[in-house]
């Protein structure tokens, strides 16, 4: 587990910086996401907003030092 | 009145079960299996609260326990996010991360504090893409009192 809070670690292990846990890019869609305005939008207060279902596709590990850009869609079901 | 829990130690988070390592190679599997379970202890409001840091995910209703009695709560709730950190990390002790390809999962009910969380997993398919091998697991997170994350996974196993 160290090979995601010790850079030595991480690359004794073969990647070559310190790897971003395969839940990370949930934070960084928490941190391109206003959560406040985004219930002032839906008129409704914090504790309505709560995960029910989440899907993640593994495309390539992110490692530090990358330059990341997120994207985000609103979609109404 | 409940027992305040005591002094947390996350550093209990990072202890790997060595029977977890165990690796399980493409020949020996078959549909059915499971692999190792993993088992954290139970949560504590400074876990929580460490992970509401780090998360930035900022709902008060995981570290506030006032602002969680007036949304009609007895007491604060675990990040969804939380569990499901040890819910990957079942899949991690067993392969390496970038054999992960895909994952979806859905909250069934919440994670309390002081419950612990067991994560489990079996294997439902065996299939080939792109000359890939994979396979794809069912994956359960249970406390004492509830099945909180149903799950799926997809890992390649070359």
């Amino acid at each position: 587990m160290y090979i995601y809070t010790y850079t030595d670690a991480a690359k004794a292990a073969g990647p070559p910086e310190l790897l971003a846990n395969p839940t990370f890019t949930f934070m960084l869609g928490i941190d391109a996401f206003d959560l406040e305005e985004f219930t002032t939008f839906f008129r409704e207060t914090l504790e309505k907003f709560l995960d029910e279902e989440e899907n993640f596709t593994y495309y390539a590990p992110i490692y530090a030092g990358d330059k990341i850009t997120v994207y985000k869609k609103l979609l109404i079901s | 009145m409940k027992k305040l829990s005591p002094k947390p130690a996350p550093n209990i988070y990072f202890v790997i079960n060595e029977k977890n390592m165990r690796l399980l190679t493409l020949d020996s599997l078959k549909v059915g299996d499971e692999i190792p379970a993993l088992t954290i202890p139970p949560v504590t409001r400074y876990t929580l609260a460490l992970y509401f840091g780090a998360s930035g995910g900022h709902n008060p209703i995981h570290v506030d326990i006032d602002f969680a009695k007036l949304s009609g709560l007895d007491e604060v709730i675990v990040q969804g996010m939380f569990s499901t950190g040890f819910l990957v990390r079942l899949l991690t002790n067993w392969v390496p991360q970038p054999a992960l390809r895909s994952r979806k999962n859905r909250f069934a009910a919440t994670n309390h504090i002081d419950e612990s969380v067991t994560s489990t997993g079996k294997f439902i398919e065996i299939f080939v893409v792109d000359r890939e091998k994979l396979v794809r697991l069912e994956l359960q997170t249970d406390t004492p009192q509830a099945q909180t994350i149903v799950a799926e996974a997809v890992v390649a196993l070359d």
